[in-house]
């Protein structure tokens, strides 16, 4: 089972009345870098927990090469989902070594790679003797960088790794695992909510909106199809009429229109006497999904 | 399988070394004061010896169910081979450590020294059924820890109740024309626990997911 | 090669476009390698598949070529298919909006064309 599809169908899931995933689909290709991108509570630790057989789920499939993932000891061997460690465990904080973890990832991980767990350890500092309650946010986020990639496992999940870590820390993390990929070529599937900064690395993007995945595909394609068009207010209707606009700004007789189109009906908008700006990736996002109040 | 066993066994694998310093020590003493222990405080702690192996199974396996499953299944590994590896684990520690105490039982003896009294050699086959009985009613109490937390400690009591067991039958069996039945019936009324614990260690584990 | 990418455009285009300069600036001659991904994705903290796709822009340019197994290589005439390409583009990318620019300004023919020719002996007089 070398590089395969690692594909969900039909999922539903419910934390009692709320219903997270609506009848999902989504689908990872081999020897891509994705990002998973999602408003706090859209689900997305959700979705990667079943998509790694970790979670449950109410209907709907999950397979990796055909094979169900669920309880399937061969396939789980060739996933890797590298979560948040908690602070707390049953009956109190976690304390838990680091080392405690690293010789359970060795024990458990079969494509662990002992020398590159090394080598990150020593790059991040981290002291595998130190206990996880004793750790800083962004050293817990360095334990659980460092577990997805020395796990050298074909697909990769980490789950919000830049989260904690500060700035200098997620350029050394962009850039390890850019190193990583330009190696091995294993798939890597990344969650976040801090889109801009990941948005280069990330070959195609997922985004999780209302319990589906509403786009799906490579970032740039996507980036391509969303504008903005300022100018005056009646200029910028007259050019906008027959085109998508997602969300206008008003500010006088200044008037600002994302739009998504293709380059083509673009073209009446150039000859006018309008500003044409492309959209970045977390503007497009906002633009889709900004819709209600984050829980 | 493997990957599991490693795991847990490094979780008893101190336990372990402690009993069995205990059991020297215990052992020691003994031999060198075979009549002055009998009152002494570290003679109650000689005579609990059949229950101990029991006891230590018991605490270590507290975190067992929430923490270590916890890791054992956000790295790949399934449910069924953490329950079939846990329960061989359990297996195997109460074997050994009913193996050392008989060698504790025996060894003595054997080497000219003063006889261990601790227990009557007849009360040894009954120490299987009663420690792992004690063993899987605390792997129980974890496994519903986080979920029935009430029914957790019900299954924790159960727990000390085979310890009880563990203690009365091992006067038990020695006077058997005194007690009646009460021996088969503890018996009995271990290995029932010990299906109902597994029952329960199977229920959670084929529910649980990773937090 | 310019120092960063900004948002103003598609990042595979900025690659394919800093190459281009670098073409023309003479900072990578004829038949000598370019960057591969791998390089151009660590410098610029990108996906290597972007990198790729601003090289196979050029590729499909005729500005580079591939050598199997070594990587990509400035093609022959290369400088010189960059600036056909750009001089082609010069008149949608920066002609047609200096007109349009300065018809809302209110200039007429006669004072754009004063200052494109007094801007044209300033760069002569340089």
């Amino acid at each position: 089972m070398n590089a395969a599809v690692l594909q969900a169908a039909g999922l539903n899931k419910s934390y009692g009345k709320n219903h997270v995933l609506r009848d999902l689909d989504v689908t990872v290709e081999p020897g891509k870098i994705y990002g998973l991108i999602g408003r706090n509570g859209a689900g997305k630790t959700t979705l990667l927990g079943i998509l790694t057989g970790q979670n449950t789920h109410e209907s709907g499939s999950v397979t990796y090469g055909g094979q169900p993932v669920w309880e399937n000891q061969t396939v789980l061997g060739e996933l890797c989902f590298s979560r948040e460690l908690s602070e707390t465990l049953v009956g109190g904080r976690n304390s838990l070594k680091v080392a405690h973890y690293l010789n359970a990832a060795s024990l458990f991980l079969p494509h662990w790679d002992r020398d590159y767990a090394q080598r990150l350890l020593e790059e991040f500092s981290l002291d595998p003797g130190k206990r996880i309650y004793a750790l800083s946010k962004g050293q817990r986020s360095m334990v659980t960088v460092l577990i997805g990639l020395a796990s050298r496992a074909p697909v990769t999940i980490l789950d919000e790794p830049a989260a904690g870590l500060d700035v200098v820390m997620r350029e050394r993390f962009y850039q390890l695992l850019l190193e990583d990929f330009g190696e091995t070529g294993r798939t890597f599937l990344l969650s976040t909510h801090i889109i801009e900064e990941a948005a280069a690395v990330f070959e195609d993007v997922l985004f999780l909106d209302r319990g589906k995945i509403i786009e799906q595909g490579p970032a740039e394609d996507l980036v391509a199809q969303f504008h903005t068009i300022s100018g005056r207010a009646d200029e910028v209707d007259r050019v906008c009429r027959g085109l998508e606009v997602l969300s206008t700004e008003t500010l006088g007789r200044h008037k600002t229109a994302a739009v998504r189109c293709g380059e083509e009906a673009l073209s009446p908008a150039r000859a006018a006497d309008v500003d044409i700006a492309p959209m970045n990736l977390q503007k497009v996002f906002v633009a889709l999904c900004g819709h209600e109040p984050a829980r | 399988m493997n990957a599991v066993m490693r795991f847990l066994w490094r979780q008893y694998a101190p336990a372990t070394a402690v009993f069995f310093l205990y059991a020297l020590l215990m052992t020691l003493l003994h031999s060198l004061f075979p009549a002055g222990l009998a009152d002494t405080t570290l003679g109650s702690y000689y005579y609990m010896f059949p229950i101990v192996p029991a006891l230590f199974l018991l605490v270590f396996n507290f975190g067992v169910h929430s923490t270590f499953l916890d890791i054992a299944l956000s790295m790949g590994c399934t449910r069924r081979t953490f329950l079939w590896g846990h329960q061989l684990m359990l297996l195997l520690l109460t074997l050994g450590l009913t193996a050392l105490t008989a060698l504790f039982l025996f060894v003595p003896g054997l080497l000219g020294l003063p006889e261990a009294d601790f227990m009557t050699p007849r009360g040894l086959p009954y120490l299987l059924p009663f420690t792992l009985a004690a063993a899987e009613a605390a792997s129980a109490g974890g496994a519903l820890r986080r979920t029935r937390p009430g029914l957790s400690l019900a299954f924790y009591v159960l727990c000390l109740l085979a310890l009880i067991f563990l203690a009365v039958q091992m006067q038990v069996v020695d006077e058997p024309w005194l007690w009646g039945d009460l021996a088969w019936i503890l018996t009995l009324v271990s290995l029932v626990l010990i299906a109902v614990c597994l029952g329960v260690c199977a229920c959670c584990i084929r529910r649980a997911v990773v937090r | 090669m310019r120092g960063t990418l900004n948002d103003q455009s598609l990042i595979y285009l900025q690659i394919a476009a800093g190459l281009e300069d670098d073409i023309l600036r003479g900072v990578y001659r004829e038949e000598e390698q370019v960057p591969s991904t791998n390089e151009l994705a660590r410098v610029y903290h990108i996906n290597p598949a972007t990198a790729g796709k601003g090289l196979n822009l050029l590729v499909a340019g005729g500005v580079l070529y591939k050598r199997r197994g070594l990587g990509m290589f400035v093609a022959p005439g290369a400088a010189e298919k960059v600036k056909e390409k750009r001089r082609s583009a010069f008149l949608d990318g920066y002609v047609r909006p200096m007109v349009r620019e300065g018809r809302s300004l209110g200039l007429n023919r006669g004072e754009l064309l004063a200052m494109v020719e007094r801007a044209i002996g300033e760069g002569e007089s340089e």
